[in-house]
């Protein structure tokens, strides 16, 4: 298995923290718990509401739930579980406007200024979605739209 | 964090996925990815301390209630 690999630096007396920790959560070396230490921090930040940082890829194409009920295939930048498209909840739209959609309930979310504010949105609901609440309109979205327009 | 005052190093081994979330994260805070895991160790390890001082004193209360 390919694997990446990264060199951490540390004082004296970090070096000597780090090891006590590595022997009491019983790994055999610093790097292997330092490994599951910085997953478990990012996990902690998760579940503490911190956003989530996502990765965007280009060229999806998903399924979206349109205002007046129909269903079509939209073409845009996805980060499971959400996709983003140009245009409203009324259809795709080649002018500015973006449109965050949650994926597996086809729903559209909200309907922003630039794919960067729905992004940014993505962040702070992914660790709602994590907790196992719906991304209902709640204040984080309301608080984007104020801030997009 | 300075590297100059570094006096140890430690090998770190991760997968592409791994790897590839935590140079997500650490792009967020503007680190390299060696410095977030060396403030996230930080952060980890006074947890395994705080929590392991709550579970030393609560067995210190254990064993002091038995002798009552």
């Amino acid at each position: 298995m390919k694997v990446a690999t990264f060199t951490v630096r540390a004082t004296q007396v970090q070096s000597e923290r780090w090891k006590r920790m590595a022997h009491a959560e019983g790994y055999p070396s610093v790097g292997a718990w330092a490994c599951s230490a910085l997953d478990a921090y990012l996990g902690m930040r998760a579940r503490a509401g911190r956003p989530i940082p996502l990765a965007w890829s280009r060229g999806s194409r998903f399924t979206v739930v349109l205002i007046d009920g129909r269903e079509i295939r939209v073409e845009g930048v996805v980060s499971p579980p959400f996709g983003i498209y140009r245009g409203t909840s009324y259809g795709p739209d080649r002018n500015k406007l973006r449109t965050l959609v949650h994926i597996p309930t086809r729903r559209v979310i909200a309907t922003l200024k630039s794919s960067q504010h729905c992004r940014t949105l993505a962040a702070e609901l992914a660790p709602v979605l994590l907790r196992g609440e719906l991304p209902e309109p709640a204040p984080i979205i309301e608080r984007h739209a104020r801030q997009s327009f | 964090m300075w590297p100059y005052a570094a006096e140890r190093k430690f090998t770190v081994h991760a997968t592409y996925d791994q790897s590839a979330a935590w140079g997500r994260a650490a792009s967020i805070k503007g680190l390299p990815v060696p410095v977030f895991l060396s403030v996230a160790a930080d952060v980890y390890a006074a947890h395994l301390d705080r929590l392991h001082a709550r579970l030393q004193r609560a067995a210190e209360r254990r064993a002091a209630r038995r002798d009552r």
